[in-house]
Protein backbone atom coordinates (compact mmCIF):
# COMPACT_ATOMS: atom_id res chain seq x y z
CA UNK A 1 0.00 0.00 0.00
CA UNK A 2 2.78 2.42 0.95
CA UNK A 3 4.76 1.31 -2.08
CA UNK A 4 1.74 1.81 -4.34
CA UNK A 5 1.31 5.34 -3.02
CA UNK A 6 4.98 5.99 -3.68
CA UNK A 7 4.75 4.78 -7.29
CA UNK A 8 1.46 6.52 -8.12
CA UNK A 9 1.82 9.90 -6.40
CA UNK A 10 5.14 10.50 -4.72
CA UNK A 11 7.50 9.43 -7.49
CA UNK A 12 5.81 11.32 -10.37
CA UNK A 13 5.65 14.52 -8.31
CA UNK A 14 9.29 14.21 -7.27
CA UNK A 15 10.32 13.56 -10.87
CA UNK A 16 8.26 16.43 -12.21
CA UNK A 17 9.93 18.73 -9.72
CA UNK A 18 13.44 17.53 -10.56
CA UNK A 19 12.70 17.65 -14.29
CA UNK A 20 11.55 21.28 -14.07
CA UNK A 21 14.49 22.07 -11.83
CA UNK A 22 16.82 20.72 -14.52
CA UNK A 23 15.10 22.31 -17.50
CA UNK A 24 14.39 25.82 -16.23
CA UNK A 25 17.53 27.94 -16.34
CA UNK A 26 18.90 29.27 -13.09
CA UNK A 27 18.51 26.07 -11.04
CA UNK A 28 15.73 27.58 -8.98
CA UNK A 29 13.72 25.28 -6.74
CA UNK A 30 11.16 28.02 -6.16
CA UNK A 31 10.37 28.35 -9.88
CA UNK A 32 10.28 24.56 -10.19
CA UNK A 33 7.70 24.40 -7.38
CA UNK A 34 5.51 27.06 -8.99
CA UNK A 35 5.64 25.36 -12.40
CA UNK A 36 4.92 21.88 -11.02
CA UNK A 37 1.98 23.32 -9.07
CA UNK A 38 0.68 24.69 -12.34
CA UNK A 39 1.01 21.26 -13.96
CA UNK A 40 -0.83 19.53 -11.07
CA UNK A 41 -3.54 22.18 -11.19
CA UNK A 42 -3.92 21.67 -14.96
CA UNK A 43 -4.33 17.91 -14.45
CA UNK A 44 -7.13 18.57 -11.97
CA UNK A 45 -8.63 21.39 -14.07
CA UNK A 46 -11.79 19.68 -15.36
CA UNK A 47 -12.77 18.73 -11.81
CA UNK A 48 -12.20 22.14 -10.26
CA UNK A 49 -13.82 23.93 -13.20
CA UNK A 50 -17.00 21.93 -12.78
CA UNK A 51 -17.02 22.50 -9.00
CA UNK A 52 -16.55 26.27 -9.24
CA UNK A 53 -19.30 26.48 -11.86
CA UNK A 54 -21.68 24.56 -9.61
CA UNK A 55 -20.84 26.80 -6.65
CA UNK A 56 -21.45 29.88 -8.76
CA UNK A 57 -24.81 28.59 -9.96
CA UNK A 58 -25.77 27.93 -6.37
CA UNK A 59 -24.90 31.48 -5.40
CA UNK A 60 -26.90 32.98 -8.23
CA UNK A 61 -29.87 31.05 -6.96
CA UNK A 62 -29.54 32.52 -3.45
CA UNK A 63 -32.37 35.10 -3.79
CA UNK A 64 -34.81 32.34 -4.70
CA UNK A 65 -33.49 30.17 -1.87
CA UNK A 66 -34.03 33.03 0.57
CA UNK A 67 -37.55 33.46 -0.74
CA UNK A 68 -38.33 29.80 -0.11
CA UNK A 69 -36.72 30.03 3.33
CA UNK A 70 -38.83 32.98 4.46
CA UNK A 71 -41.98 31.43 2.99
CA UNK A 72 -41.60 28.20 4.96
CA UNK A 73 -39.72 29.47 7.95
CA UNK A 74 -42.08 27.80 10.44
CA UNK A 75 -41.99 24.43 8.75
CA UNK A 76 -38.53 22.93 8.36
CA UNK A 77 -39.71 19.83 6.55
CA UNK A 78 -41.72 21.78 4.00
CA UNK A 79 -38.78 24.12 3.53
CA UNK A 80 -36.42 21.25 2.75
CA UNK A 81 -38.87 19.82 0.23
CA UNK A 82 -39.45 23.17 -1.44
CA UNK A 83 -35.69 23.77 -1.68
CA UNK A 84 -35.07 20.40 -3.27
CA UNK A 85 -37.86 21.12 -5.76
CA UNK A 86 -36.25 24.47 -6.55
CA UNK A 87 -32.86 22.87 -7.16
CA UNK A 88 -34.46 20.26 -9.36
CA UNK A 89 -36.35 22.86 -11.33
CA UNK A 90 -33.20 24.91 -11.90
CA UNK A 91 -31.23 21.75 -12.66
CA UNK A 92 -28.68 22.56 -9.98
CA UNK A 93 -27.08 20.04 -7.68
CA UNK A 94 -26.48 21.82 -4.37
CA UNK A 95 -23.97 19.24 -3.19
CA UNK A 96 -20.25 19.18 -3.64
CA UNK A 97 -18.45 15.90 -4.22
CA UNK A 98 -15.88 13.89 -2.34
CA UNK A 99 -13.58 12.78 -5.15
CA UNK A 100 -12.17 16.21 -6.12
CA UNK A 101 -11.52 16.93 -2.45
CA UNK A 102 -9.96 13.60 -1.58
CA UNK A 103 -7.79 13.34 -4.70
CA UNK A 104 -6.00 16.47 -3.50
CA UNK A 105 -5.03 14.91 -0.18
CA UNK A 106 -2.54 12.37 -1.61
CA UNK A 107 -1.07 15.12 -3.77
CA UNK A 108 -0.65 17.31 -0.71
CA UNK A 109 0.88 14.45 1.24
CA UNK A 110 3.27 13.61 -1.61
CA UNK A 111 4.37 17.23 -1.94
CA UNK A 112 4.78 17.37 1.84
CA UNK A 113 7.02 14.31 1.80
CA UNK A 114 9.10 15.67 -1.07
CA UNK A 115 10.00 18.64 1.12
CA UNK A 116 10.06 16.96 4.51
CA UNK A 117 12.50 14.25 3.47
CA UNK A 118 14.56 16.59 1.37
CA UNK A 119 15.15 15.85 -2.27
CA UNK A 120 18.74 14.67 -1.76
CA UNK A 121 17.74 11.62 0.25
CA UNK A 122 15.42 10.36 -2.49
CA UNK A 123 17.51 10.72 -5.59
CA UNK A 124 17.34 6.95 -6.23
CA UNK A 125 13.61 7.39 -6.97
CA UNK A 126 14.28 9.58 -9.99
CA UNK A 127 13.43 7.92 -13.31
CA UNK A 128 16.37 6.87 -15.45
CA UNK A 129 15.52 9.29 -18.28
CA UNK A 130 15.72 12.31 -16.03
CA UNK A 131 19.13 13.71 -15.19
CA UNK A 132 20.06 13.63 -11.53
CA UNK A 133 21.24 17.03 -10.36
CA UNK A 134 24.43 17.08 -8.31
CA UNK A 135 22.91 19.26 -5.66
CA UNK A 136 19.66 21.12 -5.06
CA UNK A 137 19.72 24.77 -4.10
CA UNK A 138 17.12 25.27 -1.42
CA UNK A 139 17.46 29.02 -1.34
CA UNK A 140 15.08 31.24 -3.30
CA UNK A 141 14.97 35.04 -2.91
CA UNK A 142 16.77 34.57 0.39
CA UNK A 143 14.14 32.08 1.59
CA UNK A 144 15.18 28.58 2.64
CA UNK A 145 12.44 26.40 1.16
CA UNK A 146 13.16 23.43 3.43
CA UNK A 147 12.42 25.45 6.58
CA UNK A 148 9.23 27.17 7.73
CA UNK A 149 8.93 30.73 6.53
CA UNK A 150 6.63 33.39 7.97
CA UNK A 151 6.31 35.46 4.77
CA UNK A 152 5.18 32.51 2.68
CA UNK A 153 2.70 31.54 5.42
CA UNK A 154 1.21 35.05 5.42
CA UNK A 155 1.08 35.07 1.61
CA UNK A 156 -0.78 31.74 1.63
CA UNK A 157 -3.25 33.10 4.20
CA UNK A 158 -3.75 36.29 2.19
CA UNK A 159 -4.45 34.32 -1.00
CA UNK A 160 -6.96 32.19 0.87
CA UNK A 161 -8.65 35.32 2.22
CA UNK A 162 -8.92 36.80 -1.26
CA UNK A 163 -10.31 33.60 -2.74
CA UNK A 164 -12.93 33.10 0.00
CA UNK A 165 -13.90 36.77 -0.01
CA UNK A 166 -14.51 36.65 -3.75
CA UNK A 167 -16.79 33.63 -3.40
CA UNK A 168 -18.81 35.23 -0.62
CA UNK A 169 -18.93 38.75 -2.08
CA UNK A 170 -20.90 37.43 -5.05
CA UNK A 171 -23.80 36.56 -2.77
CA UNK A 172 -26.73 38.93 -3.19
CA UNK A 173 -27.29 41.75 -0.72
CA UNK A 174 -30.80 40.60 0.23
CA UNK A 175 -29.18 38.50 2.91
CA UNK A 176 -28.21 41.51 4.98
CA UNK A 177 -31.61 43.11 5.39
CA UNK A 178 -33.65 39.94 4.91
CA UNK A 179 -34.71 37.01 7.06
CA UNK A 180 -33.19 36.11 10.39
CA UNK A 181 -32.77 32.50 9.38
CA UNK A 182 -29.83 33.50 7.23
CA UNK A 183 -27.73 34.77 10.11
CA UNK A 184 -26.29 31.27 10.45
CA UNK A 185 -25.13 31.29 6.84
CA UNK A 186 -23.67 34.75 7.37
CA UNK A 187 -21.69 33.53 10.39
CA UNK A 188 -20.39 30.57 8.43
CA UNK A 189 -19.37 32.83 5.56
CA UNK A 190 -17.51 35.05 8.00
CA UNK A 191 -15.69 32.04 9.39
CA UNK A 192 -14.80 30.89 5.91
CA UNK A 193 -13.40 34.31 5.06
CA UNK A 194 -11.54 35.17 8.28
CA UNK A 195 -11.00 31.99 10.27
CA UNK A 196 -9.71 29.64 7.59
CA UNK A 197 -6.97 32.01 6.32
CA UNK A 198 -5.77 32.38 9.91
CA UNK A 199 -5.55 28.62 10.26
CA UNK A 200 -3.66 28.52 6.97
CA UNK A 201 -1.09 30.99 8.35
CA UNK A 202 -0.63 29.00 11.57
CA UNK A 203 -0.28 25.67 9.78
CA UNK A 204 1.97 27.31 7.20
CA UNK A 205 4.30 28.42 9.99
CA UNK A 206 5.02 24.80 10.90
CA UNK A 207 5.57 23.41 7.38
CA UNK A 208 8.62 23.56 5.11
CA UNK A 209 8.59 26.76 3.04
CA UNK A 210 8.37 24.79 -0.21
CA UNK A 211 5.07 23.27 0.84
CA UNK A 212 3.67 26.62 1.95
CA UNK A 213 4.74 28.04 -1.40
CA UNK A 214 2.86 25.18 -3.09
CA UNK A 215 -0.25 25.98 -1.04
CA UNK A 216 0.02 29.68 -1.84
CA UNK A 217 0.30 29.02 -5.58
CA UNK A 218 -2.60 26.53 -5.57
CA UNK A 219 -4.87 29.03 -3.83
CA UNK A 220 -3.78 31.83 -6.14
CA UNK A 221 -4.54 29.74 -9.23
CA UNK A 222 -7.91 28.73 -7.81
CA UNK A 223 -8.76 32.40 -7.25
CA UNK A 224 -7.75 33.30 -10.81
CA UNK A 225 -9.78 30.37 -12.11
CA UNK A 226 -12.78 31.68 -10.15
CA UNK A 227 -12.43 35.07 -11.84
CA UNK A 228 -12.39 33.35 -15.23
CA UNK A 229 -15.41 31.13 -14.51
CA UNK A 230 -17.39 34.07 -13.10
CA UNK A 231 -16.66 36.09 -16.23
CA UNK A 232 -17.67 33.21 -18.47
CA UNK A 233 -21.02 32.65 -16.76
CA UNK A 234 -21.68 36.39 -16.84
CA UNK A 235 -21.11 36.47 -20.59
CA UNK A 236 -23.31 33.45 -21.12
CA UNK A 237 -26.11 35.24 -19.29
CA UNK A 238 -25.75 38.49 -21.17
CA UNK A 239 -25.75 36.83 -24.56
CA UNK A 240 -29.54 36.17 -24.90
CA UNK A 241 -30.30 39.79 -23.96
CA UNK A 242 -28.18 41.01 -26.85
CA UNK A 243 -30.08 38.80 -29.26
CA UNK A 244 -33.41 40.14 -28.02
CA UNK A 245 -32.35 43.70 -28.62
CA UNK A 246 -31.70 43.00 -32.25
CA UNK B 1 -8.42 -14.15 12.68
CA UNK B 2 -8.20 -11.90 15.72
CA UNK B 3 -5.64 -9.70 14.00
CA UNK B 4 -8.07 -9.19 11.12
CA UNK B 5 -10.63 -7.92 13.56
CA UNK B 6 -8.12 -5.52 15.06
CA UNK B 7 -7.15 -4.13 11.65
CA UNK B 8 -10.81 -3.66 10.82
CA UNK B 9 -11.45 -1.83 14.08
CA UNK B 10 -8.37 0.32 13.50
CA UNK B 11 -9.39 1.32 9.96
CA UNK B 12 -12.94 2.11 11.06
CA UNK B 13 -11.72 4.25 13.94
CA UNK B 14 -9.37 6.11 11.57
CA UNK B 15 -12.34 6.95 9.34
CA UNK B 16 -14.29 8.04 12.43
CA UNK B 17 -11.42 10.35 13.42
CA UNK B 18 -11.58 11.81 9.90
CA UNK B 19 -15.33 12.30 10.34
CA UNK B 20 -14.87 14.18 13.61
CA UNK B 21 -12.09 16.45 12.31
CA UNK B 22 -11.72 17.10 8.59
CA UNK B 23 -15.08 15.98 7.21
CA UNK B 24 -17.49 18.63 5.95
CA UNK B 25 -20.38 16.26 6.58
CA UNK B 26 -19.90 15.09 10.16
CA UNK B 27 -17.38 17.00 12.24
CA UNK B 28 -16.65 20.54 13.36
CA UNK B 29 -16.53 21.84 9.77
CA UNK B 30 -20.09 20.68 9.10
CA UNK B 31 -21.48 24.22 9.23
CA UNK B 32 -19.68 25.30 6.08
CA UNK B 33 -21.99 23.18 3.99
CA UNK B 34 -25.52 23.44 5.38
CA UNK B 35 -27.00 20.86 2.99
CA UNK B 36 -24.02 18.58 3.38
CA UNK B 37 -20.94 18.23 1.24
CA UNK B 38 -21.18 14.71 -0.18
CA UNK B 39 -23.70 14.28 -2.97
CA UNK B 40 -24.69 10.85 -1.74
CA UNK B 41 -26.51 9.62 1.28
CA UNK B 42 -25.09 8.06 3.44
CA UNK B 43 -21.93 10.13 2.92
CA UNK B 44 -18.82 8.52 1.46
CA UNK B 45 -17.11 8.13 4.83
CA UNK B 46 -20.23 6.65 6.44
CA UNK B 47 -20.54 4.32 3.45
CA UNK B 48 -16.91 3.29 3.95
CA UNK B 49 -17.50 2.49 7.63
CA UNK B 50 -20.54 0.35 6.83
CA UNK B 51 -18.90 -1.38 3.84
CA UNK B 52 -15.77 -2.26 5.83
CA UNK B 53 -17.84 -3.41 8.77
CA UNK B 54 -19.86 -5.70 6.52
CA UNK B 55 -17.32 -6.93 3.95
CA UNK B 56 -13.95 -6.46 5.67
CA UNK B 57 -11.09 -4.08 5.06
CA UNK B 58 -10.12 -5.31 1.59
CA UNK B 59 -13.46 -5.90 -0.12
CA UNK B 60 -15.22 -3.16 1.81
CA UNK B 61 -12.31 -0.82 1.16
CA UNK B 62 -12.55 -1.39 -2.59
CA UNK B 63 -16.29 -0.71 -2.40
CA UNK B 64 -15.55 2.52 -0.55
CA UNK B 65 -12.93 3.63 -3.10
CA UNK B 66 -15.39 2.96 -5.93
CA UNK B 67 -17.98 5.03 -4.10
CA UNK B 68 -15.57 7.97 -3.76
CA UNK B 69 -14.77 7.63 -7.45
CA UNK B 70 -18.49 7.89 -8.20
CA UNK B 71 -18.82 10.97 -5.98
CA UNK B 72 -17.74 13.42 -8.72
CA UNK B 73 -19.43 16.51 -10.18
CA UNK B 74 -20.88 14.53 -13.10
CA UNK B 75 -22.81 12.13 -10.92
CA UNK B 76 -26.34 12.90 -9.80
CA UNK B 77 -25.83 11.49 -6.32
CA UNK B 78 -28.70 10.60 -4.02
CA UNK B 79 -29.57 7.60 -1.89
CA UNK B 80 -26.90 4.93 -2.22
CA UNK B 81 -26.54 2.54 0.73
CA UNK B 82 -24.12 -0.40 1.04
CA UNK B 83 -25.77 -3.35 -0.66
Amino acid sequence: MVHLFQVIFYQPILNLLIFLYNVVPGESLGVAIILSTLVIKLVLLPLSHKSIKAQKALQDLQPKVDEVKSKYKDNKEQMGKAMMALYKEEKINPFSSCFPLLIQLPFLWAVFRVFRDGIESNLHLIYSFIATPESIHNMWFGINLSEPNIYLAILAGAAQFWQAKMMVAKRPATQNNGGKGDSMTAIMNKQMVYFMPMITVFIGLTLPGGLTLYWFVVTLFTALQQILVFKQTKKAKEAPVVIEQK
Amino acid sequence: MLIKLYIKKLVISLIKIYQKTLSFDHGILKGFYPHGYCRFHPSCSEYAVRAIDKYGVLKGGIKAIRRIWRCNPWNKGGWDPVE
